[in-house]
């Protein structure tokens, strides 16, 4: 009895653990797509109303990055520079954005780049660094969504016949 | 704006090293501007003298990055949310201080895109005279309980936006001899009302509406079509199309309260392209500032027909504009 116990156990573990970096993969996809869809609510609104930056950045609709925006208005209002402010906010969002932890360096470093350019020029060019933000993070996300297809697939597969693996070994 | 307000808007605006500058000038000093130049000292204009400060060891007190991080506070980050008011040259700050900005013009086909590579500023501190039209009235009223259509001449610097705005704020809140009406102001370049993102930062009265940073004969028609005014109120009158939308209004019923630069009467009547609107008969009555006793000195009331009235000494004197 103990030991169809443990074999269950270990299974249902080995079937987790796929399924986690299943899960992770197909987060990381989700955050992409949701952050380049907040960067062009941002910028709709920054053309529309024309507003100072903290004014736009909080007490928006940005979806699942809302603790990332909401973080970079409140650095921004008490005084702090885009870049300084969006560096704050992207600590905070490690915690507070799910998925947020699977972004990569090089992902980090754009968004970064991108906050740096905020406010200090005119809308035109402004638009301008959106648009190569959002381009550069739209391929991101569709290669995240393949990964994700593909790799996720395998990754539960994998975790699946593990788990089979060691079961039968025990038996 | 009382000297104390100032402070709460223009100092959060300027870097550590040019507030601390500013922490020695004594709360009563009469400050009307504060320049910052790239290279040179500060300079702090006061009423009747200014002032040049120095950094320790007689370096200039304000360097390009000093100018720079001003202009990124007084933007609030945000240079796109005043590309307008950087194409025009100046912004407004909370309280009415304005800002003007000095630098490099980037052109293109349609004129001055927007200024860049600021190196200079001049933050002129705003002063609301509440009361400073109050002996005029009298002389401006027609006698029926509403101002007469007056045109208010000076030359610059000699308090006629002020007075602008304090006789609007009394058109609309009432005043002895004149009852309360609807006044439009149509506010071209932000002085009058001073707006803020849409919000006055002087009072002009329960009574007034606001079209900021509209040109005068289409902000004039605008108002006249839309918010059924009885008196319109406009600045720095000039070109034909200015005076032909002020008569229009006039055509329409509606008084007018102007401003002019112009140094005398006299000066007024050669200047060509205002004699459609002298001979027109508009304007029952036009004021003449100088500041030959300091700013808001009336040296005088004329009719239609440019001919002074007599006045008690009280409205000649400047009452309430700052020493």
């Amino acid at each position: 009895m103990q030991k169809i116990l443990a074999i269950l156990i270990v299974f249902a573990l080995c079937t987790a653990m796929g399924m986690k970096s299943a899960a992770r993969l197909q987060s990381r996809a989700k955050l992409l797509s949701a952050l380049v869809l907040s960067v062009r609510r941002f910028m709709m609104a920054m053309e529309y109303e024309k507003k100072p930056l903290y004014r736009i950045a909080q007490n928006r609709a940005y979806g699942q990055v809302q603790a990332l925006w909401d973080a970079f208005g409140a650095g921004l209002a008490a005084g702090k520079a885009p870049a300084d402010a969006f560096a704050q906010a992207m600590a905070q969002a490690d915690e507070a954005v799910r998925g947020f932890l699977s972004l990569r360096r090089e992902e980090r470093q754009l968004l970064l780049e991108f906050a740096g350019t905020l406010g200090g020029t005119d809308l035109k060019t402004q638009r301008a660094g959106a648009a190569l933000l959002t381009s550069r993070l739209e391929e991101l996300a569709e290669t995240a969504q393949r990964e994700n297809s593909v790799k996720g697939r395998v990754y539960r597969t994998m975790g699946m016949l593990c788990g089979a693996a060691v079961a039968i070994l025990m038996l | 704006m009382e000297q104390q307000d100032w402070r709460r808007a223009v100092l959060p605006c300027l870097p550590d090293s040019i507030r601390d500058m500013l922490a020695c000038i004594p709360e009563e000093a009469p400050l009307e501007e504060i320049r910052l130049r790239a290279g040179q000292p500060l300079e702090l204009r006061f009423s009747g003298y200014d002032r040049l400060v120095y950094a320790p060891g007689g370096k200039p007190a304000v360097t390009s990055a000093d100018c720079e991080e001003t202009l990124r506070r007084i933007s609030e980050h945000s240079i796109y949310a005043w590309e307008e008011e950087l194409r025009q040259g100046f912004v407004t700050l909370p309280g009415g201080c304005r800002v003007g900005l000095c630098g490099r013009a980037v052109t293109g086909r349609t004129g001055i895109l927007r200024l860049s590579d600021i190196t200079g500023l001049c933050i002129r501190i705003a002063h609301a005279c509440e009361g400073a039209g109050e002996a005029l009235l009298p002389y401006l009223a027609d006698g029926a309980g509403r101002l007469a259509s007056t045109l208010i001449v000076s030359p610059p610097g000699a308090g006629k936006t002020t007075l602008l705005r304090d006789i609007a704020r009394l058109c609309s809140c009432g005043a002895p001899g004149l009852a309360p009406c609807r006044v439009c102001v149509v506010d071209t370049r932000y002085e009058l009302a001073g707006c803020v993102r849409g919000e006055p930062q002087f009072d002009l009265g329960p009574r007034t509406d606001v079209l900021s940073g509209c040109g005068k004969a289409e902000g004039i028609r605008m108002m006249l079509r839309a918010m059924s005014p009885e008196l319109i109120v406009v600045d720095e009158l000039g070109t034909p199309l200015d005076i032909a939308a002020v008569l229009e209004a006039a055509g329409s019923g509606v008084r007018v309260l102007g401003g002019m630069h112009s140094g005398s009467a006299a000066m007024l009547q050669k200047r060509r392209s205002l004699s459609a609107l002298l001979s027109s008969g508009l304007f029952s009555r036009y004021v003449i500032l100088s500041r030959r006793q300091g700013p808001g000195t009336v040296e005088g009331v004329f009719d239609h027909a440019l001919r002074q009235l007599v006045l008690r000494e009280e409205a000649t004197c400047r009452k309430s504009l700052p020493s």
